[in-house]
């Protein structure tokens, strides 16, 4: 295993200057940096993917992460609307049936945030909030309420209507019902808070996990960086916690170090990569492609009849990675020539799964089912 | 075997603690928490049991349950003050039963490593700095913390227990759950298309199933390209199968989509037909095609016994003849009977793999019914699986 977290990290602080590095020792220690102030970017080796999934849950539910929302004025506005709609509750309920309910949803609200982030307290299956459409075809018009569900019942905070096709944000055109002004209003809040939020990035955690064959001094360097800002700074926008496997493999021509191969545990580690990724094409200096004038006049084309992508194909064969789902990327990208290097080699980067479900209609698997 | 979460913290509530008066006290405590090895922790251990046993004899004093960890062959009496100074607190069992606990349930031929190395290798792995042990299920089940039960069976009995016959091309990282009767995974779409199913199979018949006034498929140019590569993934058509029998799998998903949107039907399938569903996310395939569609898919691998309800119901037909032929070929009936009263859902566990490093390699650590959280090696010989049942007895599935 080749894994040099301190070199990584200095490409990651050049790349994105206002991030919170860690690397396992720092979780181990039990620092998983605060992410509110600051985009979180964990450097681990490629054997911890192994356990991500347990990793990702432990830091989305812990104690500490916790602390993210904890004190900040969301956090404030969510126990704002809880208090004002627990009091409303507890006149059908009791108050003892409220303050179960205030509770429960309070620790469900918590859920949301760790796996949807702050977006879906108002928004989506999951949200404390939910729209109620009356459809009124004659009228050409759609009615909408405003509710807040709780057991087998709702508060109904108001009505609205809209013409059809008509967009509208869930803060808009409400008549809101006698006696729920305030609570609406806690709910207007909210939203505000989650605008702020949602415009940040911070909020999001990026878990690397990386290895190479060869010290990764030997790489091209704009291969490092473009590999490495491809997976935080081009992320798809989805998700809070993402985990992306990188690997540096170099071909065995021109490369001076005895390459290294995966482990069986890395091997196992690598199951965790979903195909959809991308490959980095680095040829070395020393490649026909640059010695060749016709074929460097035919670049991009001779790369990829090149003798460089048979070496690469041999050399995945060689690491026993070319039935992998990472191998089925969706795009092929070639490295600039700027910095050249002896080292013939390529990357790999692969989106890993982690089983947060932000991306599906679940939040969490026992949740569902149970 | 137990292995507590939290520290014993119910010796005595109301135990008075000896005051320890003079100034090697903190040099001690110094020593076991700047203690940078394993011998070395222990030795700081002993010296602080030593120094806080009491000297007197007293009727509520009592013997430490685990000597061994102090190598003391001599086990004098201890007292409150000695146990909340213990550095070994965390994994000591004393009074367990008044503490939160996993207990680790062998099944089958599963036999349970030693004590040492499932409470420094699997459960706890990471030294927690807090006063509790992070239970290693945290985040996956809503008993983490708990006073459990956990599982360890070898994969080959689980693997009997909760067949895979799942199509060999599915990925199973998004699936949420097992089906018992069919053996196969389940996706948030399914589990909403059997929750809609069971509610109604109450009420409604399916012995409307039949034409459906239709004698050829009528699927649109999506939905068909979803059709064949659902089909070819699942099996359904082979190479050397002709044009004839995708066409009655369409013919048969034109008419199961007229059922589902038929008058006494739309009311409950509407809704979940038209969500926005991802493939492999929402649902095992690699490409979708409209929302009404995707059900039939489904429910045609869960519910294949209504596939025979509705080859019934076109037993007498001649000019069926062909079509139930092919459409019996295609799908023949391999459901188990789940006897009355027990459940025939369950989520997918999140599970901890212990494996001889030799078999690393042939761990799945995707399966229909778990998802393999961590690995571990271990010098067993058979692989292992550590599941959490989240609250389920794998006794009464057994």
């Amino acid at each position: 295993m080749m894994f040099e977290p301190e070199i990584v990290r200095s490409y990651v602080a050049e790349l994105v200057p206002n991030s919170n590095i860690l690397t396992n020792e720092d979780l181990v220690r039990g620092n998983y940096g605060m992410s509110n102030d600051e985009r979180r970017v964990i450097i681990s080796s490629l054997n911890e993917l192994i356990f991500m999934p347990k990793r990702v849950r432990q830091l989305l539910y812990s104690e500490n992460n916790r602390e993210m929302v904890s004190g900040t004025k969301l956090d404030f506005e969510i126990r704002n609307f809880l208090r004002i709609s627990s009091s409303l509750v507890a006149e059908n309920i009791g108050g003892d049936g409220a303050n179960e309910w205030q509770n429960q949803t309070y620790k469900k609200i918590r859920n949301v945030l760790a796996a949807e982030g702050p977006y879906g307290v108002l928004y989506g299956r999951n949200s404390v909030v939910e729209l109620l459409q009356i459809d009124m075809k004659s009228q050409f018009e759609v009615k909408e309420k405003l509710l807040v569900p709780y057991g087998n019942d709702n508060l109904e905070l108001g009505i609205r209507t809209l013409k059809y096709g008509q967009s509208c944000e869930l803060d808009e055109l409400w008549e809101v019902n006698s006696g729920f002004e305030s609570l609406f209003e806690s709910i207007l809040n909210i939203q505000n808070q989650i605008t702020k939020f949602s415009l940040s990035e911070n909020f999001r955690t990026f878990h690397l996990y990386i290895w190479s064959d060869q010290p990764l001094v030997n790489f091209q360097p704009s291969l490092i960086k473009e590999a490495i800002s491809e997976c935080i700074i081009s992320s798809p926008k989805s998700g809070i916690h993402l985990a992306k496997v990188l690997l540096f493999i170099s071909t065995n021509r021109f490369s001076s170090n005895e390459l290294k191969s995966f482990k069986e545990k890395e091997m196992l580690a690598l199951k965790r990569a979903l195909p959809g990724g991308r490959i980095f094409l680095s040829p070395g200096e020393n490649e026909e492609i640059f010695l060749d004038p016709v074929k460097k006049l035919n670049r991009p084309n001779s790369v990829f009849e090149s003798k460089y992508l048979t070496d690469a194909v041999e050399r995945v064969n060689e690491l026993g990675i070319s039935e992998f789902r990472l191998l089925d990327a969706s795009r092929a990208v070639i490295e600039s020539t700027q910095d050249l290097v002896r080292a013939s080699c390529f990357a790999i980067k692969s989106e890993c799964w982690n089983g947060t479900w932000a991306k599906s209609l679940e939040v969490d698997g026992e949740q569902v089912i149970i | 075997m137990k292995f507590p979460l939290s520290e014993s913290n119910s010796l005595s509530i109301d135990a008075d603690i000896r005051l320890v008066n003079d100034g090697e006290f903190p040099m001690l405590l110094m020593n076991l928490l700047t203690a940078n090895s394993n011998e070395g922790y222990k030795i700081a251990a002993m010296r602080i049991r030593e120094y806080l046993r009491p000297n007197e004899d007293s009727d509520d004093y009592y013997n430490c349950i685990n000597p061994g960890w102090f190598d003391d062959l001599q086990n004098e009496k201890i007292d409150y003050t000695t146990c909340i100074y213990c550095g070994y607190r965390k994994n000591c069992t004393i009074n367990i039963e008044q503490q939160n606990y996993i207990e680790i349930v062998p099944f089958g031929n599963a036999r349970i490593p030693s004590r040492n190395f499932i409470n420094r290798q699997v459960l706890f792995p990471i030294i927690s700095t807090i006063r509790s042990n992070t239970d290693p299920f945290f985040g996956f089940s809503m008993r983490a913390g708990s006073t459990r039960k956990l599982y360890l069976l070898t994969q080959t009995l689980f693997d009997s227990i909760f067949p895979n016959k799942s199509s060999i091309n599915f990925q199973f990282d998004a699936a949420i759950g097992y089906d018992m009767p069919t053996g196969k995974a389940i996706w948030p779409i399914d589990q909403q298309f059997l929750e809609i199913y069971e509610q109604i199979t109450g009420i409604i018949n399916f012995e409307i199933i039949g034409k459906q006034g239709i004698m050829d498929g009528n699927l649109t140019s999506i939905d068909r390209k979803c059709l064949l590569d659902v089909a070819i993934m699942n099996g359904w058509i082979k190479d050397s199968d002709d044009g004839e029998v995708i066409s009655e799998l369409e013919l048969l998903c034109s008419r199961l989509i007229l059922v589902l949107k038929s008058k006494s039907m739309i009311y409950y399938f509407n809704k979940l037909a038209n969500i926005q569903m991802t493939p492999i996310l929402d649902l095992p395939y690699v490409s979708s095609g409209s929302g009404h569609l995707n059900l039939v898919l489904r429910w045609l691998e869960l519910k294949p016994l209504d596939i025979q309800i509705y080859l019934d119901s076109l037993n007498d037909d001649l000019d069926e003849s062909n079509h139930c032929k092919i459409v019996s070929k295609i799908f023949p009936l391999t459901v188990t009977e789940v006897p009355q009263g027990l459940v025939s859902l369950y989520p997918r566990f999140p599970a901890i793999a212990l494996s001889p490093p030799h078999e690393l390699d042939q761990i799945e650590i995707e399966q229909p019914a778990c998802r393999i959280i961590d690995v571990v090696e271990h010098k067993g010989i058979e692989r292992m699986l550590l599941l959490d049942c989240l609250g389920i007895d794998l006794g009464q599935v057994i």
